[in-house]
């Protein structure tokens, strides 16, 4: 069928997106694309912050050096995935197995990640941030 | 890469890429670019690909469908949207992977916010009865949504769709259905395209210009670029890049 299309809508202008309902006790996907960076290793992290975020010769890490920071960097059980390789079309998939508690509702953290090799950092995403809901 | 569609207006006859760096837009579907200009922007699209809203040619009585241009290469038909949608000015994912679809009307009732689920193809309302509802924004800090009218109001919503508050008056008075907003990943401001680029604080009503846009022209796209930190607004015939730090604009098109 041919289409006269209307307006362009804003998509996918992100290197990180969420999938699913982030509740307690849900297992909550996390997207990372990249396609630039296919076959170079990765690195993510998750912060309660990111506005003053890690100073960088490559950028600023939109994430603030807090506790959850710690946590994520430190958990694999929890933070599964959120180091490894990006596959051939620089895609790699995160999940955050996030506790069964409710009183985490309305909480709001911030992922991000960064890609890197032989001479450092090379790609710093945007935050994505995040709301339990 | 940066996607551009192109008018007449509220019709698209293609869509074209322009490298980051600038040049001549290259055709990827539709006929070749015509000196009515683009009338949609998507910068450095995961995949390469966009999705926008389209009727189909020469069908009675059609209604718009969802369409997802995927890497930039196949034209698929996602959804047949509702009659009641004749305006769709933005659309942005939320962290469920779900698309937030923001239909203008100055109808008391039509306009307002939905949510298209991809797995199942449904489409639900988020936010009913959102009169002049023009641009649409997450607020980075808090996750509510911001929704700024033609009136030159801007409404906070919760997730939930429930209007917690309103700003009376903070765009300019000018504004209208074209009026565009972005997140400002860094600091959390919003961005906005209306005869300027205006830095809008969400928290106090603050606002700031950053820049000058091009006299008489119609923002119809402003999107960010995660790999080169940039923002892209894109008017009519021109396309622009701004260093939002700086407010420094350089025509790529």
């Amino acid at each position: 069928m041919q289409t006269f299309p209307s307006d362009v809508v804003t998509w996918g202008s992100r290197m990180l997106t969420g999938a699913g309902i982030p509740t307690p006790g849900a297992v909550y996907a996390i997207h990372l694309v990249v396609p630039s960076e296919s076959g170079r290793p990765f690195r993510a992290g998750a912060a309660l912050g990111a506005l003053t975020g890690i100073p960088t010769p490559a950028g600023r890490i939109p994430l603030d050096p807090d506790a959850l920071l710690l946590i994520s960097l430190t958990n694999p059980a929890m933070f599964r995935g959120f180091a490894g390789l990006l596959d051939a079309t620089g895609t790699a998939t995160m999940t955050l197995a996030i506790p069964h508690a409710p009183g985490l509702r309305g909480l709001r953290f911030f992922v991000a990640a960064l890609t890197y090799g032989p001479a450092g950092i090379r790609r710093i995403t945007e935050p994505l941030g995040i709301l339990v809901e | 890469m940066i996607l551009l569609a192109n008018g007449p207006l509220p019709y698209v006859l293609g869509v074209y890429a322009v490298p980051h760096g600038g040049g001549s837009p290259t055709t990827l579907f539709g006929t070749a670019m015509a000196a009515t200009g683009a009338s949609g922007l998507a910068a450095a699209p995961r995949n390469d690909g966009i999705l926008f809203t389209a009727l189909p040619f020469g069908v009675a009585q059609a209604t718009f469908q969802l369409l997802h241009f995927d890497r930039a290469r196949v034209l698929r038909t996602l959804s047949a949207l509702p009659p009641t949608f004749r305006f769709v000015p933005i659309g942005i994912v939320d962290q469920r992977g779900d698309l937030l679809l923001l239909n203008y009307s100055a109808d008391a009732v039509e306009g307002g916010i939905f949510r298209w689920s991809p797995p199942a193809k449904t489409l639900t309302t988020v936010a009913p009865a959102l009169p002049n509802a023009a641009a649409m924004v997450e607020d980075l800090l808090t996750g509510d949504l911001r929704v700024g009218t033609a009136s030159g109001d801007v409404h906070r919503l919760a997730r939930s769709g429930q209007i917690v508050s309103t700003q009376r008056g903070v765009l300019w008075s000018f504004v209208n259905a074209r009026v565009k907003f972005e997140t400002h990943l860094v600091d959390g401001s919003v961005l906005a395209a209306w005869g300027n680029l205006l830095r809008y604080d969400p928290r106090t009503g603050a606002t700031a210009t950053l820049a000058p846009l091009v006299p008489g022209g119609i923002p119809l796209g402003l999107d960010y670029n995660p790999f080169h930190r940039d923002h892209y607004v894109t008017q009519n015939v021109d396309l622009q890049r701004y260093d939002i730090t700086t407010g420094r604009g350089v025509q790529l098109w």
